[in-house]
């Protein structure tokens, strides 16, 4: 097999003017020590990160993948203009760009209803993964995330960046190391509502698709459904066949911030109650537009999260006997108030420091180290959220054993924990 | 044209359900409602059921009616759109007794895939014989389904069907069906997909050998000799290194110590990927077999390869390797020694605080950012001695960087040494020594530092000493005020002026009456009283700041005084919403100047009052904030109105 430095090496295609950069001038690290990227969804969150491993100088965006050509052309323009060259290739099947033997690694940036499907290919392929929150559309997906991350030894980072910035760490350690005392409760402030970015809603009556979408591509493991704008792009995680609404868009950031401060990465709830509110104002868009989860653990801390009431402000907040702390992308705060010129002493829990979110993935792919967003952490951060819009949907209590992380007598619920995939598509073993 | 949003709550669905759909259920009613829906149409008919479905999910004689009903409904002429919907509630909701109408679906071209979707949730065995008898004749996409629905469900009996169509021609089958058992993962299944391996040709056998090795997954726990037997003899034959890779992983977990050597094999892989993988697996193995591995390996590795192995090294946070780790120091290649810096914070000890600083020193870039995160992140509870052992004996860089270190660690052991090392003959010294207090400084520093202060040589060093003395104290409880108070006494102005900032950071009572005193003062302290007042934690000053807002000599102070009575205002208090109402009125009617009134209506909506809303009222006809009012009050009325 070809390795990557090897190819390097030998590459007929190599640019007839070659960039100083690519000589590892400039700041950028020479070739053989950048990582190639592979980048799998351009559209929007894709965009974004396609522009931020274009910006890391220990990366190499050497292809790109879409199945909607003006996505992938719109991003191919932008590698071509950073780089100077017209090297990066362009695929519409990821199956093409995870075969290629001289990628390191890939940004998975597909809607939720691809995840599994996608990171599970890539890991069998050998690469390592930078992988957008949620882990996956359903809590079953996750889980086979995390085993072929495992079984094949791959490196990968969810792109829960909040872990890679100061504040939030900040905040975390503050929490674990008992600044505010015993945290008795947990409250996730979330925004609410099904969001219409593009105003693309009240168009949600089905239409033949446009020729530069492969739609039956983009339906793939989903059931079968017609076309509409309002079904797709950015949207589609207002419908539960592809996303999980405003909770699970949002769980792998506030929730998964307040997850870290608790010491939770590695346990769950033991019980889980949700409540949500439904619109009609969508043909298409059927996730609750608002809600409400409670989550108990073990050691007796409540989780509440929120989402379009103004129950909390929006943030993680923990709340101890001896007072409380909130951090937000706006900031942090405490009470009391000198909790936060708190030092953190030598042998008290320390939690690690990351240079960049993007960055430190690269790192680790180089390194072997686990990243600061492993999918086990993910997953577990996660499952309130997957328990929460179980328990809206079914209207029942979920009892859920963190150990084994299965649902404990409620045969409904467990259905829900995974979804059956359209033929021929499946997660492969 | 947008539509009007109706939203409805889960009591709302249901009461709405009972009214309109009569019966023991009510399920008859509406799916009549739902017969005719069509994709892009209103989902009302769609909710309506959901919300039924949620209500009676813990009433099984209630559920079972709805099943029969909904099951029939498959049957009937409806649109295919309503049956798909139907088809997904009967997903979660349905029990074998559905399974015959189901299978029946199955057959058909419209309903077939929508059918295995709702088969494949229902737990029982009649749907494993459901699905078992369609097998032979489905074809296509659907023949895939089925097969991969059988190995999701686990079908013990599926397996010799299954097994017989690993030599399928048909695009996939083969493919399914090995995919199908290795998620059966029995002994019959291994044995079926080992016996078509050896016979299989190349890309199939590849696939077969990836179903065996997850077969073997799913036995080790309770068969770990057959698994082990799988994963040797897989490692043995030529395959892809992913596939290797996915046998050592296996075999690791079952056997950890007896993997070992073959990891340590695999460390020398020319396959990236696999090295990779091998030196992760190593991470996780308990026991000083794998940092052997690990630290021979690094010997012979090339660049790439150490900074993996020093990786995999610094995770499993084993001193044993630190020799190894310290020799990686001196390689050419920067990548390398930085990664040899990193694990030095996760394994090294107090023995390694001068490498690091020296490292700290002379290096940049990755390199120096690898040193300093380690020296601060060093764990051995003898490396904060150490630093302070080693600070007065280094000269110039390395000691900045140890000074730098013990002020990050926040080790109060530490702090002493740093207050000699402000007496530095470098400033880099000085400066990070200064930084390094504010997180180590205990009440014992507390008097160096107001000497620090009070012997200033200009207004820039007064100002880092004050910076550094109001984070002190902000951090001590209760902060010692003394000696800042008799120090003010002797102080000269331009001190005392930075005196009284340093006050305000502490919101120590004790420090009240002299900032009051201040207020009377000269217009420069007065001035330095206000802006200390106004930084104060608990909302004491308000009435000081009240009155000089009111009736301070100079407008300017007024304004001053009135920003910091709103700022106080702010702060969290036991007041009623009443009366922080009425204190807002107050303010606005001190204010003079746009920017404060803004701020008043910025607050009024966190007190929601009928009092807060008149006075956001008045405002209504200002024209230069008249938008802002407006918007507070529309805020205020919510508050006090809610849905």
């Amino acid at each position: 097999m070809l390795s990557r430095r090897r190819f390097l090496k030998t590459a007929a295609a190599f640019p007839a003017v070659v960039p100083a950069s690519a000589l590892g001038r400039n700041g950028r690290a020479a070739p053989s020590n950048r990582v190639t990227v592979g980048c799998i969804g351009t559209g929007w969150q894709g965009e974004n990160n396609v522009k931020s491993f274009l910006e890391e100088p220990g990366a190499q965006v050497v292809a790109l993948c879409d199945i909607d050509a003006r996505h992938l052309e719109n991003a191919l323009t932008q590698v071509h203009a950073r780089y100077q060259n017209k090297d990066c290739a362009a695929y519409r099947n990821f199956e093409e760009l995870l075969a290629r033997p001289d990628i390191d690694a890939v940004v998975l940036s597909v809607p939720d209803h691809w995840h599994g499907i996608v990171s599970v290919a890539a890991a069998r392929a050998g690469k390592d993964i930078y992988g957008e929150k949620p882990l996956a559309q359903n809590w079953a997906e996750g889980r086979a995330i995390c085993d072929a991350v495992r079984r094949y030894g791959r490196v990968w980072q969810t792109g829960s960046w909040q872990r890679s910035v100061a504040q939030f760490r900040m905040a975390c350690e503050l929490v674990r190391n008992g600044r505010i005392g015993k945290v008795h409760t947990a409250e996730v402030g979330l925004p609410g509502g099904l969001p219409d970015w593009d105003n693309l809603g009240n168009q949600d009556r089905p239409v033949p698709p446009p020729r530069h979408l492969d739609y039956e591509r983009w339906l793939g493991p989903a059931p079968e459904a017609p076309y509409c704008p309002a079904r797709v792009h950015k949207t589609w995680r207002w419908n539960l066949d592809y996303g999980g609404g405003m909770l699970m868009d949002w769980v792998g950031h506030h929730v998964d911030t307040a997850h870290w401060g608790l010491g939770f990465d590695e346990t769950g709830p033991v019980e889980v109650e949700g409540q949500g509110e439904f619109s009609l104002a969508s043909r298409v868009w059927n996730a609750p537009e608002k809600f409400r989860v409670t989550a108990r653990y073990a050691n007796g801390v409540t989780l509440k999260i929120s989402g379009g009431y103004e129950d909390f402000r929006r943030g993680a907040k923990w709340i101890g006997d001896e007072g409380w702390i909130w951090v937000d992308r706006s900031g942090i705060e405490a009470e009391p108030r000198r909790v936060l010129t708190s030092v953190i002493r030598p042998g008290e829990v320390r939690l690690e420091v990351s240079p960049g979110h993007h960055r430190q993935f690269l790192e680790c792919v180089l390194s072997r180290r686990r990243t600061i967003a492993p999918p086990e952490v993910a997953l577990r951060s996660a499952t309130p959220g997957y328990l929460g819009l179980i328990s809206i949907l079914t209207g029942t209590r979920i009892r859920w054993d963190p150990v084994r992380q299965q649902i404990v007598g409620n045969t409904a619920a467990e259905r829900l924990l995974a979804r059956p995939m359209r033929s021929p598509w499946s997660l492969p073993v | 044209m947008k539509r009007a949003a109706v939203c409805f709550t889960l009591l709302a669905a249901a009461a709405l359900q009972g009214r309109t759909a009569p019966g023991p259920s009510g399920i008859e009613a509406l799916l009549a409602d739902l017969a005719g829906y069509e994709f892009g149409q209103s989902r009302e008919p769609l909710e309506r059921i959901s919300g039924l479905l949620r209500e009676s999910l813990e009433d099984p004689a209630r559920l079972k009616q709805i099943e029969a009903h909904m099951a029939r409904f498959l049957e009937s002429d409806a649109t295919a759109a309503a049956k798909d919907f139907v088809f997904r509630e009967l997903s979660v909701i349905a029990t074998p007794a559905s399974a015959p109408a189901l299978a029946r679906l199955l057959e058909r071209e419209d309903t077939g895939g929508m059918a295995l979707y709702a088969l494949a949730r229902i737990p029982g065995t009649a749907v494993d014989q459901a699905l078992r008898k369609r097998l032979p004749k489905a074809e296509g996409s659907a023949r895939i389904g089925i097969i991969r629905a059988l190995g999701q469900r686990r079908d013990p009996k599926s397996v010799g069907p299954l097994a017989a169509l690993l030599s399928s021609s048909a695009q996939g089958v083969a493919e399914a069906a090995a995919s199908a058992l290795a998620h059966i993962g029995s002994r019959p299944a291994l044995d079926a997909l080992t016996r078509a391996r050896r016979r299989a040709p190349a890309p199939l056998r590849e696939l077969l050998a990836e179903a065996c090795l997850a077969c073997a997954d799913r036995l080790a726990p309770g068969d770990s000799g057959r698994a082990v037997k799988v994963y040797r003899e897989l490692l043995a034959e030529q395959l892809p290194a992913m596939l290797h890779a996915r046998a050592l992983s296996g075999l690791a977990a079952v056997d950890p110590a007896g993997t070992v050597p073959l990891l340590a094999r695999a460390l020398e892989s020319k396959d990236a990927r696999l090295e990779g993988a091998a030196a992760g697996f190593l991470a996780g193995i308990p026991g000083p077999g794998a940092a052997r591995a690990l630290a021979a390996a690094l010997e012979t590795a090339p660049p790439a390869g150490q900074v993996r192995l020093l990786g995999a090294l610094a995770e499993r946070g084993d001193s044993s390797a630190a020799p190894a780790v310290v020799r990686a120091l001196n390689s050419d290649a920067p990548e390398v020694r930085a990664a040899a810096l990193t694990a030095l914070g996760r394994l090294g000890g107090a023995a390694h605080v001068k490498i690091l600083a020296e490292a700290a020193a002379a290096g940049e870039g990755a390199v120096q950012a690898a040193a300093r995160q380690s020296l601060r992140a060093l764990r051995d509870p003898a490396a904060d001695a150490a630093i302070a052992a080693a600070i007065p004996a280094a000269d110039g860089k390395v000691k900045a960087e140890l000074v730098m270190a013990a002020g990050e660690r926040g080790a109060s052991e530490t702090a002493a040494v740093l207050v000699e090392a402000l007496a530095d003959p470098h400033l880099e010294v000085r400066r990070e020594a200064l930084r390094g207090l504010r997180n180590v400084a205990g009440p014992a520093q507390v008097p160096a530092l107001i000497d620090l202060l009070t012997k200033a040589a200009g207004a820039s060093q007064r100002r880092d000493a004050a910076q550094t003395l109001a984070a002190v104290l902000r951090r001590l409880e209760p902060p010692p005020m003394d000696g800042l108070l008799a120090a003010y006494q002797a102080a000269p102005k331009p001190v005392r002026l930075s005196l009284i900032e340093v006050m305000g950071q502490t919101s120590s009572s004790q420090a009240l009456p002299l900032l009051r005193e201040g207020l009377k003062g000269d217009p420069e302290t007065a001035r330095a009283a206000i802006l200390a007042l106004s930084e104060w934690s608990d909302p004491a000053p308000l009435p000081d700041l009240a009155s000089l807002a009111a009736g301070a000599p100079s407008p300017a102070l007024q304004t001053l005084a009135l920003r910091g009575y709103l700022k106080l205002l702010a702060l969290p208090s036991r007041r009623s919403a009443q009366e922080s109402a009425a204190m807002l009125r107050e303010a606005l009617r001190l204010a003079k100047q746009a920017a404060e009134k803004r701020t008043v209506l910025s607050l009024l909506p966190l007190y929601p009052a009928r009092e807060s809303l008149e006075t956001a009222e008045t405002l209504l006809n200002d024209p230069a904030l008249a938008a802002e009012a407006r918007a507070a009050a529309e805020r205020i009325r919510n508050s006090l109105n809610p849905r």
